[in-house]
């Protein structure tokens, strides 16, 4: 047992310390990521990097070019931090080493044990993890240039490759993992599920921490590692754990933004590394750009007003940029759905219906007659929706993930593919990219000091 | 941002619509099912939607086949061990149970099938799924009055919060304000207590949880060895030994194909197989292997068959489709 801690821990260190280095890009004179704690750094790093790296292969620079861009984030984030660290940000902590994050991490890693041991006992055999991710990984580890042209089946070719760059980077200095385009690979790519659980996990306790909560941030990091459904999406090999993770850090980000101690750098990285690691993630970057805009704008009313464009925007934008891609009929179903009042009140009630179904009976929405545990996230989820919703603002922004979950749904009803596919496939997991942002923001209203919560409340 | 709290109107809206929605629920009932393991075999039973016709399907999961045997309700069937629906007994006596509500799956025109699904299984590899499945015309059966269920539920939350928010402090009127926390406290504790209890009280199957379908338990059971090598587990029973067979037959140089199972792993299933044997898959293109590899999914091998495992087939020569 203590050999399994020793081999499986230290590669989850080994995975994670190049992440949390990278991650020192955003700790500023404002303190930044500083502010949190060493999970949500490496969370912030590997995003950084997913982004950086993919989008420079896009861009056309060599295999071999885009490693060394990687080691120069990486190595080149050290003396920055330490003269940003030594000059603006207190000194508490060695390198934001802080012993309560790390122990906090050392739990939630205990709690995340078993997924962790299947992640390194066999093979992916969740479909998209083997047919979407584990494909894209040998792909980028072989070198060779994307092909976006869909075969056969359920392929997603054209996605982008963030999370392959991401993983070929880390096994660039794990040399025993041998060859990515074989096993090893698809090893990593469930390691690497469980690595953004973990973190995102730990990142809530330090946000709570950041907010003097730190209690309620340990409950809620506790909480989400309990919850079945993390275990199973923790060693899936899927990629949205990571969206999960950005779309956390989008929150935080936007936090930091709201108080003015930064923040925007982190906000826009989380949304581009989501961009660049699924194809939905562009959602989250219209989302994050709109609300950057929208509090920039100090009139109350005014701001509102803006959101609701925003809205209109984020539903509209992504159809936009697809119209060179997609056929013509297709845009033309898509008219004759918009314009169809009864189509679209159908479609708003098939939504509502698979909801309740969704909260009632715990294996009507999934494809296989094998249940995913996703029920209770759901419910943790809506208990945490309804916590916010009251009037007045959380102190944690959680925003990104409110819109997020809206402007999808919304897309869901206005485009004219199959509704129940989306219900049943696509829904579950856009819970989970939300829960854990929704839970801390829930979680720290409900359990912050009084006083706090009754000053956030009387902030416009 | 409105504050629906402040709404109790909700409340009895959300109770005309449950009334409406229940009125409106046509006949039907709870399509309850059970298998348990017995020395006699696997032995399923359900009862509901008296007066439905309704199938009782036995099948293993891997192999995908199933076979209807029983119609009406209150069927009690048993499948001994050995018979074609198994390929080979289950290795221990241990044996679960597994009771869960009807599924409405997918509507078929005007009607809706409503499918309950059990388990029974050893706690390695072999899963045997029994299903009840029926249709029913006009549809809805079950799922309305469900609806109703939560339409009330979130309005009964929602007075619920804004009773304790708004009266809470006054009705604990020795709770000092610096604790107005406390209700929140309470249900985040409950909440974690809740998920905690709900881990240790679980015990999914070793199989379900390598192949990815169901939450892993807190802690590695005992009986789960530590091998770790889960891929005979999570691919199927027999994968270890069908590549070992197809990797010698290919070191002697005679042509050869490895079929797997057209079901719903079976994409998954022939791409670890392709990467395992060094096929030459594209990396672009996962999935199933274009003509003229040897790894096949669905189709039926041509050649004479040298093994068959639970998951696929080998044969020397080649296979067609």
């Amino acid at each position: 047992m203590i050999h399994e801690i020793y081999l499986l821990g230290g590669s989850v260190v080994l995975l994670m310390v190049p992440c949390y280095l990278a991650g020192s890009w955003f700790v500023h004179r404002g303190g930044g990521v500083a502010r949190f704690g060493p999970a949500t750094q490496a969370l912030a790093g590997a995003l950084l990097l997913a982004a950086v790296l993919s989008n420079l292969a896009a861009a056309g620079l060599s295999h071999e070019h885009v490693l060394v861009v990687r080691w120069a984030l990486i190595i080149g984030a050290v003396p920055w931090s330490i003269w940003m660290r030594s000059r603006h940000v207190d000194k508490t902590s060695l390198m934001g080493l802080h012993a309560s994050s790390l122990c906090v991490m050392a739990v939630f890693g205990l709690v995340l044990w078993v997924p962790l041991m299947l992640a390194a006992s066999g093979p992916p055999v969740r479909y998209d993890a083997v047919a979407i991710w584990w494909p894209k990984l040998r792909e980028v580890a072989a070198g060779l240039a994307p092909v976006l042209e869909n075969g056969p089946g359920h392929l997603h070719a054209e996605y982008p490759r963030g999370l392959a760059w991401l993983i070929t980077g880390m096994a660039d200095e794990l040399r025993s993992f041998g060859d990515l385009t074989g096993a090893s690979g698809a090893d990593l790519l469930r390691r690497t599920s469980w690595l953004f659980t973990w973190l995102g996990a730990a990142a809530l306790y330090e946000a709570g921490r950041s907010r003097g909560n730190s209690l309620g941030g340990f409950l809620a990091g506790l909480l989400l590692a309990l919850l079945p459904a993390t275990a199973l999406w923790a060693h899936s090999g899927y990629a949205d754990p990571a969206i999960a993770g950005a779309v956390l850090l989008a929150g935080l980000g936007l936090t930091l933004r709201r108080q003015g101690q930064g923040g925007r750098g982190l906000a826009v990285v989380a949304a581009l590394g989501a961009a660049s690691i699924k194809q939905e993630g562009a959602v989250l970057v219209v989302v994050v750009a709109g609300l950057l805009l929208v509090d920039s704008v100090r009139c109350k009313h005014v701001r509102f007003t803006a959101l609701a464009g925003l809205a209109a925007f984020a539903l509209l934008l992504p159809w936009a940029l697809r119209r060179g891609a997609e056929d013509a009929e297709v845009l033309g179903s898509l008219g004759e759905v918009l314009l169809d009042p009864m189509r679209l009140t159908e479609r708003v009630v098939a939504v509502a219906r698979a909801v309740g179904l969704f909260l009632t009976d715990r294996g009507a929405l999934v494809e296989d007659a094998f249940h995913p545990p996703v029920f209770w996230a759901g419910w943790v989820l809506g208990a945490g929706l309804l916590v916010l919703l009251p009037r007045g603002r959380s102190e944690i922004d959680a925003r990104p993930a409110l819109v997020l979950l809206a402007a999808i749904v919304a897309i869901y009803v206005v485009t004219p593919f199959d509704l129940h596919w989306h219900l049943r496939t696509a829904f579950p997991r856009l819970l989970l990219q939300a829960l854990p942002l929704v839970l801390l923001a829930a979680v720290h209203r409900i359990t912050a000091p009084a006083a706090r919560v009754e000053a956030s409340s009387e902030v416009p | 941002m409105t504050d629906l709290t402040r709404r109790p109107v909700l409340t009895l809206v959300a109770s005309a619509l449950f009334l409406l929605v229940t009125a409106c629920r046509p006949p039907g009932g709870e399509l309850d099912l059970a298998v348990e393991r017995g020395p006699a075999g696997i032995a399923a039973t359900y009862s509901g939607f008296d007066g439905a016709k309704v199938g009782l399907l036995v099948g293993r999961r891997w192999t995908g086949r199933e076979q209807l045997v029983g119609m009406g309700p209150g069927v009690h069937v048993v499948v001994p061990p050995g018979t074609s629906l198994q390929a080979r007994p289950l290795a221990t006596d241990r044996s679960r149970t597994e009771r869960l509500g009807p599924k409405a799956l997918q509507r078929h025109g005007d009607a809706t099938v409503v499918q309950a699904v059990a388990f029974g299984s050893d706690d390695t590899a072999d899963v045997v799924a029994v299903s009840a499945a029926l249709s029913v015309a006009d549809g809805e059966a079950v799922d309305g009055g469900r609806l109703g269920l939560v339409i009330v539920a979130v309005a009964l939350t929602l007075w619920a919060g804004w009773w304790v928010r708004r009266r809470g402090p006054q009705w604990l009127a020795r709770v000092p304000p610096r604790n107005a926390g406390f209700a929140g406290w309470f249900a985040v504790v409950v909440l974690v207590v809740a998920a905690l209890a709900l881990r240790i009280a679980a015990t999914p199957l070793r199989a379900l949880v390598e192949r990815g379908f169901e939450a892993p338990p807190l802690t590695w059971p005992d009986t789960w060895d530590r091998d770790l090598d889960g891929r005979d587990i999570a691919l199927g029973p027999g994968f270890n030994r069908l590549l070992e067979a197809a990797r010698a037959e290919r070191d002697e140089g005679e042509p050869v194909a490895v079929v797997a199972p057209a079901d719903g792993l079976g994409m998954v299933r022939g791409l670890h197989l392709s990467q395992a044997l060094g096929v030459e898959v594209t990396p672009r293109v996962a999935g199933v292997a274009p003509e003229g590899l040897v790894v096949w999914v669905g189709g039926a091998p041509d050649g004479e068959v040298l093994l068959t495992t639970g998951a696929g087939s080998l044969a020397r020569g080649g296979a067609s489709r």
